[in-house]
């Protein structure tokens, strides 16, 4: 009987702690997106396409428009003073998505240049699609979708929609994404 | 005979905590090299891309066959290099997954400057597969080493495909090399 309460409490205490020191990917964007050496890019779903725009989509569309509730984008690109804060950064987000929450979709590496495509949550109801993108020569870039209910269908059915041109993009939303990759990938 | 038991539950967790997909372990490595390309689509990918209708997004022959022979397969993983280091490496990798996973050698083939290492292990029905793989290199085609990894069930005519994408020899060419 002790030893049970001893091993519950080891338990409670393990939880405890792993939940009080949880390094999430939220609190990395909101602890960087004011620092200068960051590009940010903080989109709410409604920026991509308006409410008003979807009434003529077909329902499926819709619903799944309506399932991504925000997008982020958090980089850093490496200059020439930034190598060792370079370093550190990517390993404290290899960190972060190591988290047992993210399941692994796709890795890839091309001589170096790392991409990881993983997403938290239920399969059918996805909280975060992470896209992680890691190049030696420029440096790291965290995508991120949030949502509710999002799920494998339901990016898909925006990606041939978009194909067919169904949707109306808002392009303010995208020009900000623009800039972003022209800065950094010019 | 408590304390036995919570020390067996602790290393039970603890085994569970480090129990990694099928395929990786030692091939994580490969992830993060820079004179090496690789790819790796886990479990979880293919769980999704079974939810998904995928007879109406592909068009044409040859992609509504290569997704039939993705219905099954579980994980896939393709590393490749063209550092002859590397492939030293990646073939004593090889080696060590097959016999480690017990795999049964289908083909091997040695000739001009390339070669060839097909491995498969049988699935519940015989005329099935249940785990596959290929290493090969090529001495006459910039020294690139290849290793495919591909876990799920598949078909003999699945194993053909991948045969023919990878210009591996047939199996009469094998019997001639071998007389």
């Amino acid at each position: 009987m002790k030893y049970s309460v001893y091993c519950l409490i080891i338990v409670c205490i393990a939880v405890l702690t792993s939940c009080n020191d949880d390094p999430s990917l939220e609190k990395y964007i909101i602890k960087n997106q004011d620092d200068s050496a960051f590009m940010t890019l903080d989109v709410p779903a409604g920026l991509f396409i308006q409410e008003k725009n979807m009434d003529g989509m077909p329902e499926d569309v819709q619903r799944a428009i309506k399932s991504v509730k925000k997008a982020n984008v958090i980089a850093l690109p490496l200059d020439d003073g930034n190598k060792k804060r370079m370093e550190e950064e990517m390993a404290e987000m290899d960190e972060i998505l190591s988290d047992k929450k993210y399941k692994r979709l796709l890795n890839l590496n091309v001589k170096g240049k790392m991409i990881r495509l993983m997403y938290s949550g239920e399969k059918d109801d996805m909280d975060e699609i992470v896209i992680y993108g890691k190049d030696p020569e420029k440096g790291f870039g965290i995508a991120r979708l949030l949502g509710d209910g999002m799920n494998a269908k339901a990016i898909t059915t925006i990606m041939t929609a978009a194909e067919k041109n169904q949707l109306d993009f808002n392009g303010d939303a995208f020009s900000g994404l623009n800039k972003l990759m022209e800065k950094n990938y010019k | 005979m408590k304390i036995i038991f919570c020390n067996l539950m602790i290393v039970t967790l603890c085994l569970f905590v480090v129990s990694k997909t099928e395929a990786q372990t030692s091939f994580d490595k490969y992830m993060t090299m820079t004179d090496v390309t690789a790819v790796q689509a886990t479990p979880e990918m293919f769980e999704l891309m079974s939810d998904l209708d995928l007879d109406e997004m592909s068009e044409g022959e040859d992609e509504k066959s290569m997704l039939t022979l993705l219905k099954n397969v579980e994980e896939v993983m393709v590393i490749s290099s063209e550092n002859n280091a590397r492939s030293t490496l990646m073939q004593q990798d090889f080696q060590s997954y097959v016999d480690g996973k017990k795999l049964n050698k289908l083909m091997s083939v040695n000739k001009n400057g390339s070669q060839f290492l097909m491995y498969q292990k049988s699935a519940k029905s015989d005329s099935d597969i249940s785990k596959f793989a290929l290493y090969m290199h090529d001495e006459n085609n910039k020294n690139q080493s290849l290793i495919l990894i591909i876990n799920g069930e598949m078909d003999k005519e699945s194993i053909e495909m991948i045969r023919k994408t990878f210009d591996v020899p047939a199996k009469s060419d094998t019997l001639q090399v071998r007389n």
